[in-house]
């Protein structure tokens, strides 16, 4: 029997402090608990951000999928049974549900002192009373969002009433026509001005007076609308997207254009470092990504919700992970993030109490590594990735423990062979002689090859 | 990589059917699936001292092994981080069940390219043997060496032997750094001492041996 608990604590935030699941695929009987640990000034409050990372197949996605889907969906989440509970956070409301007997949810709420039972129905109630502050609730970014395809027309007003911005969706143009609502409300005041201007020019039975005095109040709307508190547009470029962009050598197109298609996101224009417009369509997949995950976070101003983000490093280098993860979480308030991803440097942002690092036992099961020793303290945690370097997180964190290849592996025995030898050229005080000279060039060479630090000691 | 006296006193089952074969006419080499693939490795294993045979890896406690797990001279599956490594490759094919060649060896090092590869010189049973006759140690890398005083041509047939045979290969180097640096430190500091030190040792037996005189020697 499949069975899911979450524990959630929640003053109309619905920060998950615990998650149970009984049976689900691979993972059997396995607890997260995401709250600080002891010892730590938050301890016992649920984590901001949480981290899953393990082989392929251990279930991180699933988990993704599993917690978006029960914050969702309520109790009337189908498919599979489990057991959920929200508590508030001065713990005057605590919310118990079993819906592990198939069709059936039986729910217990304490509510200041007292108990209940509730039904069905009465639980959704309960439930959505407890997220209806929350807004949005979830935002979901599956590992291969850029594939669905933006631009092509569905039924706006679905996303009308939800506040859930789940990038598998269907309505995925729905979803960026309500995220980028204030910046096509803006252009198109901006068009609607620039039309009005072009129409008075033509009027000739206005005195030159009065043509002059609207088309001063029309000119002064444009400069208002160009200033940037009032420029969505470039208040993204400033505050978002250009502080990324320019390691890629490119940054937002601030410039008002006629040919901006408000249809689709391709209003948001990219130029390059010479102002030559860049079209979405021969963006990198690395560019394309970065902009299209930001935008959601700095645009919705996620407040209480639950931020669920599979594989954030896609295409992208190195030096832009490591600031991915501080880069969203600016963008947000009181939200939680659940992050699953197979990037060293992803994962170096993380305390140890933050990260899940999922692997399975000879039976085929996943379990969760455990980083602490003893009591979960602050001071018992053996492992700690803001700690290690990358290739020491790749050996004890991904447990990629063969991180340097067998090449280099030879080569280095090579080079530390030839070091002994120029130890004892040194000995025998030989600095001239053509062996010596043979030797110290071929260090020298090796060295650069594995880019070793060239020593004389 | 230490001296091996192989033995082959516990596969019982084994040696006689061993002994039977015919030279270069032995059966298909099978791998695990052999009824006696697992007594030849724990025979092996109980040789070796529960470690990989070039690296000195941990594999097994040697009790997994020990003589009362036995039963008429064969031993039952079991679970270990090592598998059967013919030494010469050549001899798999016509005499793959050939008991001279075998060796437990660490999964990780077990890679079909390198362990193809001819090993000249550092086979651990051949009488006599004593790696520090071929190899030097270095501390701060933990990867063994040719010894700098041997002439070019050996150094460089070592160097290929080292590389097939898995000794600074990078999961090695770093369990063995991990294994040994606490050991050594201790003992440069004198808060353990060499006894006590070998005494918990379950690895590594070699490389400690190599570097401890050297750690021993940094601070005078």
């Amino acid at each position: 029997m499949n069975r899911i608990s979450i524990l959630a604590l929640t003053n109309y935030n619905m920060k998950i402090n615990n998650l149970h699941i009984s049976s689900l695929n691979q993972l059997k009987e396995i607890n997260f608990n995401f709250t600080f640990p002891n010892g730590h000034p938050r301890a016992g409050e649920a984590l901001d951000k949480v981290c899953f990372i393990g082989q392929s197949g251990t279930g991180k996605t699933s988990l993704l999928k599993v917690i978006g889907g029960i914050i969702e969906r309520g109790f009337r989440r189908k498919g599979y049974a489990y057991q959920i509970a929200v508590e508030s956070a001065d713990k005057s409301l605590r919310l118990t549900v079993d819906n592990s007997i198939k069709g059936i949810a039986v729910g217990h709420i304490f509510q200041n002192n007292s108990s209940r039972n509730v039904t069905n129905d009465k639980l959704n109630d309960e439930y959505i009373k407890l997220v209806q502050e929350c807004n949005p609730l979830i935002i979901y970014m599956p590992a291969n969002f850029l594939s669905k395809e933006i631009g092509k027309s569905d039924d706006i007003n679905k996303m009308e009433e939800s506040k859930v911005y789940s990038f598998t969706s269907e309505n995925i143009q729905s979803i960026w026509h309500k995220i980028l609502d204030d910046i096509k409300k803006h252009k198109s005041h901006e068009i609607e001005i620039r039309t009005k201007i072009q129409e008075l020019s033509k009027v000739s039975d206005l005195p030159a007076k009065a043509i002059k005095d609207i088309l001063n109040d029309l000119y002064d709307e444009l400069s208002r609308l160009e200033e940037v508190e009032n420029n969505p547009l470039k208040k993204i470029a400033n505050e978002c997207l250009d502080i990324v962009l320019s390691n890629f050598k490119l940054r937002v197109d601030t410039k008002f254009s006629v040919t901006e298609n408000l249809d689709t996101i391709d209003f948001i224009r990219i130029i390059d470092k010479n102002d030559n417009p860049v079209p979405n369509g021969v963006l990198s997949t690395g560019t394309l990504q970065f902009i299209l995950s930001s935008l959601p976070f700095y645009l919705l101003k996620p407040n209480n919700t639950i931020i669920l983000f599979d594989e954030p490093e896609r295409s992208l280098y190195p030096d832009i992970q490591k600031m991915l993860v501080n880069h969203y979480n600016k963008f947000t308030n009181n939200s939680q993030f659940f992050y699953a991803t197979h990037s060293p440097i992803v994962a170096s942002c993380f305390d140890p109490w933050e990260v899940f690092e999922l692997k399975f036992n000879n039976e085929g099961n996943v379990y969760i590594e455990q980083y602490y020793e003893g009591d979960r303290h602050v001071n018992n945690y053996k492992i700690h990735p803001k700690y290690l370097t990358y290739e020491l997180i790749l050996k004890e964190v991904f447990d990629v423990k063969n991180t340097d290849g067998d090449d280099r592996a030879r080569l280095l025995t090579e080079l530390i062979m030839l070091e002994e030898k120029l130890k004892q050229f040194k000995l025998d005080g030989d600095n001239t002689s053509d062996s010596f000279k043979t030797t110290m060039e071929e260090y020298q060479r090796i060295g650069k090859l594995l880019s070793w630090p060239v020593k004389f000691d | 990589m230490r001296f091996i006296t192989k033995t082959l006193t516990l596969a019982t089952k084994y040696k006689q059917w061993h002994d039977e074969l015919q030279k270069d006419n032995h059966p298909l080499y099978t791998s695990s699936s052999h009824k006696h693939y697992y007594s030849i490795v724990a025979n092996l294993l109980s040789v070796q001292g529960g470690v990989c045979a070039y690296t000195e890896a941990v594999l097994c406690s040697p009790d997994t092994v020990s003589i009362d797990k036995w039963v008429d001279g064969e031993f039952q599956r079991f679970d270990c981080f090592g598998q059967l490594d013919h030494f010469d490759p050549r001899l798999k094919e016509n005499n793959g069940w050939l008991w001279d060649n075998f060796f437990v060896i660490h999964t990780d090092i077990n890679i079909k390219e390198k362990r193809s590869n001819i090993v000249t010189h550092l086979k651990p049973d051949t009488p006599g043997f004593s790696i520090s006759d071929y190899l030097d140690y270095n501390i701060e890398h933990h990867i063994f060496y040719p010894k700098v005083d041997l002439d070019n041509e050996l150094q460089q047939s070592l160097l290929n032997d080292i590389d097939y045979l898995g000794l600074n290969h990078g999961t090695i180097v770093y369990m063995r750094k991990m294994s040994l640096m606490p050991f050594l430190t201790k003992r440069r500091y004198n808060s353990l001492t060499d006894e006590e030190a070998k005494s918990q040792l379950y690895q590594f037996f070699t490389a400690y041996e190599m570097a401890v005189e050297k750690v021993m020697a940094l601070d005078n």
